[in-house]
């Protein structure tokens, strides 16, 4: 999957997710940006990307996701 | 010795004083120094607890930084929660252990031979608790490195503006500045100076005064009317606010005023316009770690049952937050009410969402004063759990505060002085909340008023504030 | 940081400075005020004319002696001096500093002064601390560390504006009238009477109560320790412990708590421990049978 693609899927699962069909995302996007994106919903958009990509993240791994930049790095490194 | 008391209006300019005589390279020596005389002061004794957890932490967070394998890492950092957990189970918990043991022995007639034993609680073990675990764990999950030099871990854990009350700092955020160069410079020891003198203000002039009030009416609920402790119960959260913001504001502009940056630990809670918000605003260093120490890693390991795991982390966290404030029925019922509220918001959210943005309601007066006026109150029920000694008297409150009517028990002069204080703080949060940067008094640009401002306070501090047991509500007139 | 050192210098000045002038200001209204406590404390240490009967203690003979009628039958000039919730390191300077002008014939204190805890009440002399050594000595000499802290005029007048601006109406030689009631409030029924086996007094309460009756009889006046009556119970232990104290001083104990003639009359009380007016009445004649017995008119 190349980045384009993956932002695509992760696009849809956002704008699910916190309810805003005209998110757009950016690598500099943080929780801050987004009406919802709290600690409640975050956890909800973990579990919908691990299903939607069929990935498992590790909880070391959640305090590192400073912004979606630093997501879709995560992501990447285990799609790849 | 506390912020409110003579001693350490003496105490804080002689560390000042020989903080400036210390070489730079030294000046975290200084406080270390300073901030055992200061723990030590209260009690000599409480001196070997935060000793003890400064070695267990340091050495436990070398090896976790030395060995590779991550099994032993997370051995050595489950082996150091314990052990620092240890001594706030053992002087927190041990009384009401055994208080219960002796209870239920006592109903079946047995009587327990072991005497009963308190013990004085040695205060702030529980927030410098909270930050050898923070920094354990910060640790483990390489967000810092281990300190190699152990006296700035003895000092990240016993720094004495924040041994008492908090904010409940990070190792990442201070072990760094702690480490940097320590200067004192004239920006700084003015925005500190502010900060403590707002401190004082809410501490002495509205959390002080209030209290008179809410103990006189809390102290004895048998003997007042639903009204009145209704009435009571309305402002004991202004109370807490002002108390434990104004203790923190004085911990913050101290630290300032050393050239050390702290989190802030209010963000004008009444403002916020729901309970998941307002929890944001609210004693925020406490909750940012049950965050990130507690619920996050539970949520986690809930995540594939979806909306209730993460209702059950919530649950989870928030008991454990009311327990942490003290073990007894009821502050656990205290906890499971906010967890109650924020997993109803967090259910509603979605059509709550879809109502607001359906007729624009974020943008309408009625609708966000009716909105605040909600989630105070309903922190305000919750607070009747966190006021009342026993869980019986809780009960006694909503009891009373439902069925019984009556004419208000008002101390005229008590809520007079108080209501002062609540006005200016509330109003100067208004401003501050809807139209930051206007308005200025304490950072106006003119130096006249700002002076004045500072003059204002400071003679409202000595003329009206709490400062001895001279004030107090008699009884009869 | 040398400008912002002579900022901060400015600003302590200027606080100090205004502080001060407040304090000026306050003082004033505070010597004027109409407020029937500030009123008898400032009598007591500073205006104090020459009485010959003065009564102290706290509430319950604030509101019960009547010190006009006193006068109206002796002839003898009398005030009551007495304050709400004031107790024994606020009576005994205010005696000093009232034999210091001249011996009254006699002087009358509640036994109640024997169970009034604490010493909070300590602040209502600090406006005469500066000027008064008999206050200084007792403030020092409770709390050690108040000298510092009286330098500010704002200390010394904490949270007394409203009250010396909330003056009621005259002033009858220091008595304060309390009404009748049909019914005892919730909160008046709270108020607690000495309790206990056995009554153990606080050493430090004794000390002064008993220094009060020495310092008192040896002016030469007649010297009374007035034991209050109250609506319900006496305990026991409470009074053999006050009778004690007064015998080995040489004062005069007169004790309204056993007599039946005030003893569950609830149309005499204001609450459980307060006579109303009516009650002082009564009270007021019977202690002036006790002047009159033991020779005073």
């Amino acid at each position: 999957m190349d980045k384009p693609e993956l932002i695509d899927r992760l696009t849809t699962i956002f704008r699910a997710t916190f309810d805003a069909d005209s998110l757009v995302l950016t690598d500099e996007l943080t929780a801050n940006d987004v009406d919802n994106w709290d600690s409640l919903t975050h956890m909800i958009l973990i579990s919908e990307i691990e299903k939607g990509l069929d990935i498992k993240f590790k909880l070391k791994e959640l305090n590192k996701m400073k912004n979606v930049g630093a997501l879709i790095e995560i992501i990447t490194s285990k799609i790849n | 010795m506390v912020f409110t008391s003579l001693n350490f209006l003496l105490f804080f300019p002689a560390v000042i004083l020989l903080f400036y005589i210390t070489p730079i390279k030294y000046r975290w020596a200084t406080l270390l120094i300073a901030s055992y005389f200061f723990y030590l002061n209260i009690e000599p004794v409480f001196g070997l607890l935060t000793a003890i957890i400064t070695l267990s932490t340091y050495f436990f967070t070398r090896l976790i930084d030395k060995v590779n394998d991550d099994k032993t890492k997370s051995k050595y950092m489950y082996l150091n929660i314990a052990i620092v957990l240890l001594p706030l189970f053992f002087f927190k918990y041990f009384t009401a252990i055994n208080d219960g043991i002796f209870n239920i022995l006592d109903l079946y007639e047995i009587r327990w031979v072991l005497p009963k034993i308190t013990f004085l609680l040695p205060v702030g073990i529980s927030f410098y608790t909270f930050m050898a675990i923070g920094y354990t764990i910060d640790v483990y999950n390489e967000e810092v490195e281990a300190e190699k030099n152990i006296g700035i871990v003895a000092l990240f854990i016993s720094f004495f503006p924040l041994i008492l009350s908090g904010p409940i700092e990070r190792a990442k955020n201070m072990i760094p500045q702690f480490k940097s160069d320590l200067k004192l410079n004239p920006a700084n020891f003015s925005i500190g100076l502010k900060l403590m003198l707002w401190g004082y203000f809410m501490k002495l002039v509205v959390a002080d005064r209030l209290a008179i009030y809410v103990d006189a009416v809390y102290g004895n609920l048998a003997h007042h009317n639903g009204d009145t402790i209704l009435f009571t119960s309305l402002l004991y959260p202004i109370q807490v606010y002002a108390d434990l913001g104004g203790y923190s504001l004085i911990a913050i502009g101290v630290s300032k005023i050393l050239g050390l940056d702290v989190m802030h630990n209010f963000n004008r809670p009444f403002f916020a316009t729901s309970m998941a918000e307002f929890w944001r605003r609210w004693h925020m260093s406490l909750i940012t770690w049950l965050t990130d120490y507690v619920y996050t890693p539970l949520a986690f390991s809930f995540r594939r049952y979806g909306v209730s795991g993460i209702v059950l982390a919530l649950m989870v966290t928030f008991v454990l937050s009311g327990v942490w404030h003290g073990a007894t029925l009821n502050f656990v019922v205290w906890g499971v009410l906010q967890g109650v509220f924020l997993s109803i918001e967090a259910l509603m959210n979605k059509r709550k969402t879809k109502m607001e943005n359906r007729y624009s309601l974020k943008s309408n007066f009625l609708y966000v004063a009716f909105s605040i006026g909600l989630t105070y109150f309903l922190f305000s029920i919750s607070q009747v759990f966190g006021r009342a000694v026993t869980f019986e008297d809780s009960i006694i409150v909503f009891e009373k505060v439902i069925l019984e009517r009556g004419s208000l028990f008002l101390d005229k002069t008590t809520l007079a002085y108080a209501s002062i204080g609540i006005f200016m703080l509330l109003l100067s949060d208004f401003r501050d909340e809807y139209f930051p940067k206007k308005m200025l008094l304490f950072n106006n640009k003119h130096f006249v008023i700002r002076l004045g401002s500072y003059l204002c306070v400071a003679l409202l501090i000595l003329w009206i504030g709490i400062l001895n047991g001279g004030q107090f509500i008699y009884f009869k007139f | 940081m040398k400008i912002f050192i002579g900022k901060l210098l400015v600003f302590l000045v200027l606080l100090f400075a205004a502080d001060y002038l407040l304090g000026s200001i306050i003082s004033d209204f505070h010597l004027e005020t109409k407020n029937i406590n500030l009123q008898n404390t400032n009598y007591g240490f500073v205006n104090y004319n020459n009485d010959d009967i003065l009564f102290f203690g706290a509430s319950e003979v604030s509101h019960s002696f009547i010190s006009n009628k006193v006068t109206k039958e002796t002839g003898l000039s009398s005030y009551n001096l007495a304050s709400d919730g004031c107790g024994i390191y606020y009576q005994y300077p205010l005696l000093e500093t009232v034999l210091e002008k001249h011996t009254p014939k006699v002087i009358l204190i509640s036994a109640y002064q024997l169970t009034q805890e604490g010493s909070e009440y300590l602040t209502r002399m600090y406006p005469y601390y500066n000027n008064n050594e008999h206050v200084k000595e007792v403030v020092d000499e409770l709390h050690p560390r108040e000298a510092v802290k009286l330098a500010l005029q704002g200390y010394v007048y904490n949270s007394q504006i409203i009250r010396i601006f909330d003056g009621r109406s005259g002033n009858s030689n220091g008595y304060v009238p309390l009404p009748s009631i049909s019914e005892l409030t919730e909160i008046q029924k709270s108020i607690n009477l000495p309790e206990g086996e056995v009554y153990e007094i606080s050493d430090d309460t004794k000390f002064y109560f008993v220094k009060f009756l020495e310092r008192a009889v040896s002016s030469g006046a007649t010297v009374y320790v007035y034991v209050p009556p109250i609506l319900e119970k006496v305990n026991q232990p409470y009074l053999n412990a006050v009778k004690s104290i007064a015998n080995d001083t040489g004062a005069k104990l007169i004790d309204f708590s056993t007599d039946y003639s005030l003893l569950n009359r609830k149309e005499l009380f204001n609450d459980k421990i307060h006579l109303n007016h009516e009650g002082a009445e009564v009270l007021m004649d019977k202690f002036i049978e006790v002047l009159k017995k033991d020779g005073v008119y």
